[in-house]
């Protein structure tokens, strides 16, 4: 099926948006949202809260339930470990998690390449971005990057 | 302000009933009233009528176009159009539920809400295919669809 849009505009909910540094990979779609995408998943929502609507891996300890001891244990049942920084690593894959000033998570990215990442946008597109594209708004800021070895 | 006589429905041999249709800044509001075809009107009772789908409709498409791209389920369920739509209680249900079953929105928190309880397994929770059906087949059930 023919992706619609190719490029997100700039808002209030991306004010880093720039059209040039985000492009279009799908169609929107209800069934998976950012945190399924980050951890490869497309049949399900997954969040960490403990409303019966998400799903959540059993035997992961979920913590609160919106902060981000949940997030962090998830990615860590992935072989994820927390890192640094942003910079692309040959052989290794990044996550950036997302958070609001008050430390509430919002979103997670998948890193796919240099100053490249996939995100899914809630219910809405998948995109491919640059690091710092769909922060300072909704999403709040990045928080933790995580990495562990680029699966084969 | 448009006027349907509904005078096959007399609530006495005086009175014939009727109702009065005013449309403003988006809104729709109807008021009963209570005619003496040989005076003026002589009592009105305001109620709703299309209210709850007109609401329904405004803030779904709100709701819709400030969370599309939220993930978190506190950031999309309490949205204050998505609250309106809970406190629009029990007659919302059956639109909840047609738009459900049209274009699997997530009404799952609202619907726990209004309806006070939850068909959802927990073997279900993410896959929203299997909730929509779960409560299609609870509207089913207790004649909203």
């Amino acid at each position: 099926m023919a992706v619609r849009t190719t490029r997100l505009k700039k808002s209030n909910h991306f004010p880093r948006l720039a059209k040039k540094s985000n492009k279009v990979t799908s169609n929107p779609d209800k069934s998976y949202n950012c945190i399924a995408y980050a951890v490869g998943r497309t049949d399900k929502k997954i969040w960490p809260s403990h409303h019966p609507d998400h799903y959540w891996p059993p035997g992961i300890d979920r913590g609160n339930g919106d902060d981000l001891a949940g997030l962090l244990n998830l990615f860590a049942s992935h072989g994820y470990v927390r890192c640094v920084d942003a910079a692309y690593v040959e052989g290794v894959e990044k996550v950036a998690i997302y958070t609001l000033a008050s430390g509430r998570p919002t979103h997670a990215a998948r890193q796919i390449g240099a100053n490249r990442w996939a995100s899914k946008l809630g219910e809405w597109y998948d995109i491919e971005h640059s690091e710092k594209a769909v922060s300072g708004g909704d999403y709040g800021e990045i928080a933790i990057f995580m990495q562990r070895q680029r699966p084969a | 302000m448009s006027f349907i006589d509904h005078s096959d429905s007399p609530v006495s041999s005086r009175f014939h009933t009727g109702i009065a249709r005013l449309e403003s800044g988006g809104s729709q509001r109807a008021t009963k009233i209570f005619v003496d075809p040989q005076n003026d009107i002589l009592m009105g009772m305001p109620f709703a009528v299309d209210q709850t789908v007109s609401e329904f409709k405004k803030h779904k498409r709100k709701w819709l176009k400030d969370t599309r791209h939220l993930s978190s389920p506190i950031d999309r369920y309490m949205h204050p159009s998505y609250v309106r739509i809970i406190g629009l209680g029990a007659p919302v249900l059956k639109i909840i539920l047609r738009d459900l079953k049209a274009e699997q929105n997530d009404w799952f928190y609202a619907l726990r809400y209004i309806a006070g309880t939850d068909p959802v397994k927990p073997s279900m929770a993410g896959d929203i295919d299997q909730m929509t059906k779960a409560w299609i087949k609870w509207g089913e059930d207790h004649g909203f669809i």
